[in-house]
């Protein structure tokens, strides 16, 4: 069966949010921030914006009637910043005008005061700093530590992996309307409906019965809407409780771009023994993921790099270790993968050093490990109805 | 061969195997809803906690529906997904959306099914009901009724012709603690030959070919399935060559926007990328024992990574290089001339 | 008053001239096909089509409209993605859902609309030609491969295409919708002029209205696109004389250029993408001052100068390079434009060549570009050379002491080594997001070792300069 939605997109009929067409009294909304990373918040400085003919409102962490929290995780990531900024494209407060051209322009007029703070972007030095989201996870099995002694060889080395920007061709966006009891009726562009209707609970201090999420459909996700969709739903929420009218937002490209966390770039160490015929005993890793200034996803997508550690290969001694590092970049989600990827990298990159510098193919390697049923992951999970080899074989 | 007769065009493979385990790692995560509502009319609608992104999540609820009650897609609607008619939604992730949400629809139906069939055997005089193009057949005997008839029945008779139900699944357990458990329901596997040529004066690469063996199980979709595989493979090629996210020391994107920030264009795939299913079983925790697909495919691109820097390390064998990804043409051309 | 056709409906509008046909078309038309992915060109997914009458026949060529003002599209037909729906689906459509060429939905309406541009425009349909019409289109689920075969099926379907009856053809075969025919009519009717006095030149809109859209939208502007005598491509014995409102596209499909310059195409796919080409102007990439415009470099590449003219009349000429003074600053007053560009027709014995690397081949802004134009004499001796290359300096820069040390001397790869020494020591590359210095620097060196060994394959092999 073809896509049930093919005919509706080839002729543009399909239906994304920011083809809703609006509901008469609509506002728009847009976020502001300060370029800088990480620094002391001065004064907000609004009245020139405030003074433009359109501009109705301008909201910001004082006007929050619950909490002033997103955190899906951990409760680490205000909605907007209050006292500190820790990312260059923290949202400080949302312009609300009669369109969206008014509120770029009255943006420009908004002048924040701050004192800048030493900015980390490298996770290591987050690390040394012992700035961590949460606390270092492991996985382990069999035992590495008497492993290197039975290994014909053993090598080392460093890994960098970057980031990546979902580019969802759709940005984020939301549409907030009010009804009656002070229920919410929100279209929201997100991957997880729930979410942001447990966050508008929250912030907006009113029960879960009363929000109403409504998802059409993505112009595309990849995991950007997992998480990071949340905020900006919020933000119109907030917006149209306050002035009990419609308010819609749709981020422009390069806001969405400065503004939301990426697949999480990673630094890994890696060390990796091998017998004489190419078996791998040991492996070892430490990864240092990039989490940006908030937990967002991070100590989940953490835990998938350290099951995928060792790929499509069965190693009987393992020992990895991920710390997910605080830096001053926007909190980095979940991406297509979920940190399983970045894991695989790493121990393809061990397998490659290998290779080169024994002079053979890494596929020699490879195939020399495939897991196969009865195996044992090191999660403990043991390893059925295989298809490794066979995609191998099948393959070559 | 190629590698030795051209000196400024090396070509470089890699073979990139993938396993990859399919449920939310946080087991409380892995249960799903869904709503289905048979009209009087006989129209179907049907709510899941799964959000459309392009994956082709609804084309697959629709065809859980149509499967079983022997309708045409055409009286199935796949409704918005809805705080309201669905609650508690896991969001749309882990590749696990069509499994969840699946199974749980697979339960609302057969709830249905089974009322349906009381219906139709009181009624109708069928005993094995079978519904076909929206004809009724008892066995293979042709009822002279139709799905209308027997929704109206059903309506008459006051049968309950909506249905709610609630899938968790089964087995899976992670201790974090510890770090051991059953955490996935199963894991997808297949393997990638990846190959490129690099021209070794410019530093420019292009992928001539990528041949795919993937786990699909029993494909419910090949036409939504071969997408997810052929999108998700240029878009790990992708991060691994031209994507690249620089922030600069204070912390400011410096790639923000589409003309700074590269992702893979229509000339910039490869040439040919041709997919095998693999003959396999499937698995019972797969919905109709089709493999999730939407994540594991993006790795093959890892392999991109290095295929290039084997055809490097041909053209410049004794250099030291780093790893790190994304292997731009900066990079490649700043290795292909290391230390020469 | 702005009129215009838009799909089958005769628009008068008296809004700003200077609003986007993305904002008009999405939010007063309410069409909302058309998507919003990125409001600087790069992604293809408000790609429209603009039909122009010329001399009874219709034109229609894709266009970004996220960068073009109401006011250029003044007397044409706007087509949007409803204005291409016939009844059930059209060859294109069609196309798209039998290859599963959409999975998300938000970029394909761009791409579905790209691809009319190309039905519409083909003589002789072809499967790569098909596929390059979507260079601008930007997709992010599919992985392009399913749209490649959508492309081959509608080729497939172009293969009978009556050149003559062309808009017939394709209403009959389904391609669009019937009342194309009946807009060539409609157009001429509509008034070719429209009161232009505004201040600000602005041509395609390609530059401008990539980070200004808000100020231009309440801009006076003066629409470089509304006075006829700024278009077109002449040539006298010796010159070619390119008039400011010269397109990208008429730019490398005009014959006589295609004629002269072997690969001319082949260079027309390295600069910006199909519906760029087709609204941003020559004049304008001069203008806008990037060290690193691809036809800034073409042009310096064959010694070009610019006339400048002040209300309309042609005031001074200068030669090209002596045009960019430093970053983004240029040796002309405010009150001047660019009305032309001209360079010398090329010696029978010259030849020129074009390289431009980035990180994503097309659809990209080099990381480096550069052109060279060289004659050779008796004995391989260089009696003339010019030598352009972008994105090592502040400016868009000619080569002038390059070319100068290596004028009368014999072309070989000892001279060609040699002069690099003097190359590397013209340029001064910064590190940014197209690259670090020291990686420009070697790029540079080597794209100038391209030139020759392109130009001269058996005299200068790469073994002789690597």
């Amino acid at each position: 069966m073809i896509n049930i939605d093919a005919h509706n997109h080839v002729s543009g009929k399909s239906i994304y949010l920011d083809d809703i067409i609006e509901w008469k009294g609509t506002l728009y909304a847009l976020p502001f921030d300060v370029p800088v990373a990480h620094a002391k918040l001065g004064q907000i400085h609004m009245s020139g914006a405030l003074s433009m003919a359109g501009v109705i409102a301008i909201f910001t962490a004082k006007d929050i009637p619950g909490k002033n929290q997103i955190g899906g995780i951990i409760a680490d990531e205000p909605l907007f910043a209050e006292g500190e900024i820790h990312f260059w494209g923290q949202p400080i407060g949302i312009i609300v005008a009669t369109s969206e051209r008014i509120c770029r322009l009255a943006r420009e007029q908004i002048k924040i005061d701050f004192t800048a703070l030493p900015v980390i972007t490298d996770p290591r030095e987050a690390q040394a700093k012992n700035m961590l989201i949460c606390p270092p996870r492991n996985f382990q099995m069999g035992d590495v530590n008497s492993a290197w002694d039975d290994c014909e060889f053993v090598f080392e080395g460093e890994v960098n992996i970057n980031g990546q920007e979902h580019l969802y061709i759709e940005t984020q966006g939301a549409y907030a309307r009010m009804k009656e009891d002070g229920s919410i009726l929100i279209a929201s562009s997100t991957q997880g409906p729930t979410a942001v209707q447990r966050t508008i609970s929250n912030v907006l201090d009113i029960p879960m019965h009363k929000i109403e999420v409504d998802t059409v459909r993505l112009g595309g996700g990849f995991g950007g809407k997992e998480d990071q969709a949340t905020g900006w739903a919020v933000m119109v929420a907030l917006a149209a409780q306050k002035l009990q009218k419609p308010v819609k937002m749709v981020l422009h490209r390069m806001d969405d771009m400065r503004m939301t966390g990426k697949r999480h770039p990673y630094s890994a160490d890696f060390k990796i023994g091998l017998s004489s015929d190419l078996k791998i005993i040991a492996y070892e890793a430490t990864f240092y993921q990039n989490a940006g200034a908030a937990a967002d996803l991070s100590p989940a997508v953490l835990e998938r790099t350290l099951f995928h550690a060792t790929n499509a290969y069965f190693v009987q001694n393992v020992h990895v270790t991920a710390f997910s590092c605080k830096t001053n970049l926007p909190p980095n989600t979940a991406f297509r993968g979920f940190g399983g990827p970045q894991g695989k990298f790493v121990i393809e990159a061990a397998i490659t050093k290998v290779a080169e510098s024994l002079g053979i193919p890494a596929s020699d390697i490879q195939k020399r490990n495939l897991l196969q049923d009865g195996d044992e992951f090191s999660y403990g999970q043991i390893v059925d109805q295989c298809e490794a080899q066979n995609a191998w074989n099948s393959c070559e | 061969m190629f590698n030795e007769q051209n000196a400024h065009f090396k070509k470089g493979v890699a073979v990139q195997p993938i396993c990859f385990g399919i449920s939310f790692t946080n087991t409380m995560m892995n249960h799903a809803r869904a709503l289905v509502h048979i009209y009087q009319d006989g129209s179907v609608v049907v709510s899941t906690g799964a959000v459309e992104m392009g994956q082709g999540v609804n084309t697959k609820m629709l065809q859980v529906v149509v499967q079983k009650f022997g309708v045409g897609a055409e009286n199935v609607r796949i409704e918005s997904t809805n705080t309201l008619r669905i609650a508690n939604t896991s969001p749309t992730a882990a590749s696990a959306g069509a499994d969840l949400n699946g199974k749980a629809l697979e339960m609302a139906c057969v709830s249905l099914w089974e009322r349906l069939e009381n219906v139709a055997a009181e009624h109708f005089s069928i005993s094995n009901l079978k519904i076909q193009n929206g004809m009724l057949f008892d066995g293979f005997q042709n009822s002279g009724n139709n799905w209308l008839d027997l929704i109206q029945k059903a309506f008459q008779l006051r049968v309950n012709l909506s249905e709610h139900a609630h899938y968790a699944t089964p087995m899976i357990h992670f201790d974090k603690v510890i770090g051991k458990g059953h955490p996935f329901a199963y894991h997808v596997y297949g393997t990638a030959i990846l190959e490129v040529t690099v021209d070794c004066l410019r530093g420019t690469y292009h992928f001539d070919k990528v041949q795919i063996v993937h786990d699909l199980g029993k494909s419910m979709n090949t036409h939504i399935d071969n997408g997810q595989i052929e999108g998700a493979v240029v878009q790990g090629i992708g991060w691994m060559t031209l994507e690249e996210i620089i922030y600069n020391k204070e912390g400011k994107l410096i790639t923000n926007a589409l003309s700074t920030y590269k992702i893979p264009d229509i000339y910039s795939v490869p040439s040919e990328i041709n997919i095998k299913h693999l003959e396999s079983q499937g698995h019972e925790m797969a919905i109709q024992k089709s493999k999730a697909v939407g994540e594991p495919p993006l790795m093959y691109g890892l392999g991109a990574y290095f295929a290039i820097r084997n055809a490097v390390r041909a053209f410049n064998p004794d250099a030291e290089f780093e790893i790190d990804a994304p292997y731009t043409p900066e990079k490649v051309l700043m290795d292909l001339y290391k230390g020469r | 008053m702005i009129e215009f056709i838009l799909n089958n409906e005769t628009i008068r509008t008296e809004l700003s001239p200077g609003m986007t046909l993305l904002d008009f078309v999405r939010y007063e038309a309410n069409l909302r096909g058309t998507k919003i992915g990125c409001r600087e060109g790069d992604c293809g997914a408000c790609t429209v089509l603009l039909g122009k009458l010329n001399d009874q026949r219709i034109e229609y060529s894709s266009a970004t409209s996220c960068l073009t003002p109401l006011a250029n599209v003044h007397g044409m037909h706007v087509v949007s993605i409803e204005g291409l729906n016939t009844e059930g689906l059209n060859v294109v459509q069609q196309a798209f859902v039998d290859s599963s060429g959409t999975q998300c939905g938000f970029c394909t309406p761009g791409f579905v609309t790209s691809l009319c541009a190309y039905a519409l425009n083909c003589e002789k349909a072809n499967v790569s030609e098909a596929v390059g019409s979507m260079d601008g289109n930007i997709c992010r689920c599919t992985g392009y491969k399913s749209i490649e075969r959508a492309a081959a099926l509608v080729t497939e379907k172009l293969q009978g295409k009556d050149q003559n009856q062309s808009l017939n053809w394709l209403t009959n075969h389904n391609f669009i919708p019937s009342y194309f025919e009946d807009i060539p009519e409609k157009l001429s009717q509509l008034p070719a002029s429209l009161v232009n006095k505004g201040h600000t030149a602005i041509g395609g809109g390609t530059d401008l209205f990539v980070h200004h859209q808000d100020e231009l939208q309440e801009s006076s502007l003066n629409f470089l696109f509304r006075k006829k005598e700024l278009f077109g491509i002449e040539f006298s014995e010796t010159e070619c004389i390119v008039n400011a409102s010269t397109t990208a596209t008429e730019f490398f499909e005009n014959s006589r250029l295609v004629s002269i310059f072997p690969g001319w195409h082949s260079v027309m796919k390295l600069v910006s993408s199909t519906p760029i080409r087709n609204i941003g102007t020559v004049a304008g990439n001069l203008a806008n001052a990037s060290p690193i415009g691809d036809l800034t470099i073409i042009l310096l590449g064959l010694n070009a100068k610019v006339v400048l003219s002040v209300n309309d009349f042609p005031f001074r000429t200068v030669k090209l390079s002596d045009l960019y003074l430093g970053y983004k600053k240029l040796n002309k007053k405010e009150s001047e434009i660019i009305s032309q560009i001209k360079f010398d027709l090329p010696e029978k014995d010259a030849l020129f060549h074009f390289e431009k690397v980035c990180k994503r081949k097309y659809l990209d802004i080099a990381s480096v570009n550069t052109a060279l134009q060289i004659r050779l004499k008796d004995e391989n001796i260089i009696i003339e050379i010019h030598c352009s290359i972008g994105g090592v300096g502040p400016i868009p820069m000619y080569l002038k002491k390059t070319a100068e040390f290596m004028k009368g001397k014999k072309l070989s790869p000892a001279l060609i080594k040699e002069s690099v020494e003097i190359l590397q020591a013209e340029i001064s590359p910064i590190s940014d997001a197209r690259g670090s210095a020291d990686y420009k620097r070697l790029l540079a060196r080597q794209l100038y070792f391209s030139h020759f060994h392109t130009m001269f394959p058996d005299m200068i092999k790469l073994e002789d300069l690597l």
